[in-house]
């Protein structure tokens, strides 16, 4: 069984590695140049994706946060562990990106612009949530705490995600399909799925990761002996 | 003669319009792809780092 998650992660993986390099040859040299900005637009292949990948990440922990608190069990704490720490890869370096996009467009890399702004505060919550999970020992109240956290965080994301519409801002509003050049479109897509596989990959990767911290953690003595007798991971609390 | 210079500035525009109004930048784009990819294999590599391992291999 053990043996067929692996293949199938490996798959994933291997999947993405291969739908990201046909997505790199689309959008850069594939895909046709924006009317406005030339070729830096081609910029966009990589950032709305990393984007969009924090964002469901962020939902996917405001889930697991509040499935956590109906009925506690390591799973959902252990995915909504390992959600925030991808969601704040992907959506770190899709702000580096937006940084850069930023210059040669507006003529700056940064501006305290709303939607720059609340993703950053985005970002600097995930960042204390991951940190206040380091700080806390107790398992339980390490779960517990984080997952108010999470949902905390979360409230940040509507703002993320309207901020350009809410506000008068540098950064565009979304576009859409009838916006767009259809093979501009196709790009975005075919690079959306490849940044998805890599993400549910790395998701996978790092959820296993933290489920294997907790059993080692109810190993313990002092951790959780309820949580422990019943060989770990189920909890009933 | 300066038909032939408004001319020419119209052709100069128009061949703007197909490669957009902002010229150049790879530079950006180039960086943008290696931060992005980059960033993507060092967490790859970090987690294959702290992958979960059987006890008698840790110490």
């Amino acid at each position: 069984m053990e043996d067929k998650r692996r293949s199938l992660r490996l798959g994933l993986a291997v999947l993405g590695v291969v739908t990201l390099g046909v997505g790199a040859w689309m959008g850069l040299f594939w895909a046709p140049p924006d009317r406005e900005m030339g070729d830096v637009y081609r910029i966009i292949y990589v950032h709305v994706p990393a984007m969009w990948m924090s964002l469901i990440a962020c939902l996917v922990n405001f889930i697991a946060s509040v499935g956590y608190l109906f009925k506690a069990s390591w799973k959902t704490d252990s995915l909504a562990e390992s959600t925030a720490e991808v969601g704040l890869l992907f959506g770190v370096f899709g702000l580096v990106l937006g940084m850069l996009w930023g210059k040669p467009t507006w003529g700056v890399y940064w501006d305290w612009d709303p939607r720059l702004t609340s993703m950053a505060v985005m970002l600097v919550a995930y960042m204390g949530y991951l940190a206040l999970r380091r700080f806390i020992e107790d398992p339980e109240k390490r779960a517990v705490w984080s997952a108010v956290l999470g949902i905390i965080a979360f409230m940040d994301i509507p703002i993320v995600w309207y901020s350009v519409r809410w506000w008068r801002s540098l950064h565009q509003v979304q576009s859409t399909p009838q916006t767009v050049h259809p093979d501009m479109t196709l790009a975005l897509r075919v690079n959306a799925f490849a940044f998805l596989f890599l993400f549910l990959a790395f998701v996978w990767s790092r959820y296993r990761i933290a489920q294997a911290n907790r059993l080692e953690e109810l190993a313990l003595p002092d951790s959780l002996p309820d949580a422990a007798a019943d060989g770990g991971l189920t909890r009933t609390t | 003669m300066s038909t032939y210079l408004l001319l020419s500035q119209v052709a100069d525009a128009a061949e703007r319009v197909g490669s957009g109004r902002i010229q150049g930048g790879w530079e950006f784009v180039w960086a943008s792809y290696a931060v992005a990819y980059l960033s993507m294999v060092l967490y790859a590599v970090s987690l294959w780092w702290r992958r979960p391992r059987p006890a008698a291999s840790r110490d």
